[in-house]
């Protein structure tokens, strides 16, 4: 139980350059997109069924902290800092040389596997989701 | 415009599909950790559904996910 809170997921997705540049480039795209008023990447699970994903609410969420209106970003997705602190790392990583970015991925590695914040916090959002699901009125 | 929107949905059920399709095979061969990260960040799991094709042999589903989330961003801009 606690070597898999202990897995590295971050790490692990940071090694792959393009993986990274692949997320960190649709993130940006969607976003913008957003900012100007279209949505590019629909979410299926809503658009089908009504029911949201974990993620949605990440987009408008962005939008809303670039515009500083932490009240309104907070309210659509609570997560979004953290995964912009994510998106935040997948775009150093993607910048950096590779020496800097084994030298990162390593930090990163070495926390995970000591704090299991990771996943904790993966954790943490899907119970998120589920309270978002049972009580929509009352989160975002 | 109704029949953009039910193709539309059609679309996105057979994404769903695949994705879960996808998902299980990612929760099998990189575990619990990375599962999640796929269930929430759909691209990932996307990504790595491309990356695995054909070491894990889901190559079709790819292909039809693929095909079925262009169709929907083109009709989502469309529709727009």
């Amino acid at each position: 139980m606690i070597r898999h809170f202990r897995q590295p997921v971050l790490a692990s997705v940071l090694k792959h350059r393009w993986v990274c540049i692949a997320v960190t480039g649709a993130a940006l795209v969607q976003v913008a997109a957003s900012l100007l008023g279209y949505t590019i990447w629909a979410c299926p699970l809503l658009s089908s069924f009504d029911v949201p994903c974990p993620g949605c609410g990440l987009t408008r969420s962005l939008n809303e902290m670039l515009h500083f209106r932490w009240y309104g970003m907070l309210h659509l997705h609570a997560f979004s800092p953290l995964i912009f602190a994510a998106l935040f790392l997948m775009t150093i990583s993607v910048i950096l040389s590779n020496r800097w970015r084994e030298l990162l991925v390593h930090r990163i590695e070495t926390v995970e596997r000591k704090t299991g914040l990771t996943m904790m916090l993966l954790w943490s959002l899907l119970l998120y989701w589920v309270i978002r699901l049972a009580w929509p009125s009352a989160i975002g | 415009m109704e029949i953009m929107f039910l193709l539309s949905v059609l679309l996105s059920l057979v994404s769903i599909v695949c994705w879960i399709i996808i998902l299980i095979k990612l929760f099998n061969f990189e575990g619990v950790g990375k599962g999640i990260f796929g269930i929430i960040c759909g691209l990932y799991a996307f990504i790595w559904g491309w990356q695995k094709a054909d070491a894990h042999n889901h190559k079709n589903i790819m292909i039809i996910w693929s095909i079925c989330a262009v169709v929907n961003i083109i009709l989502s801009f469309t529709s727009q």
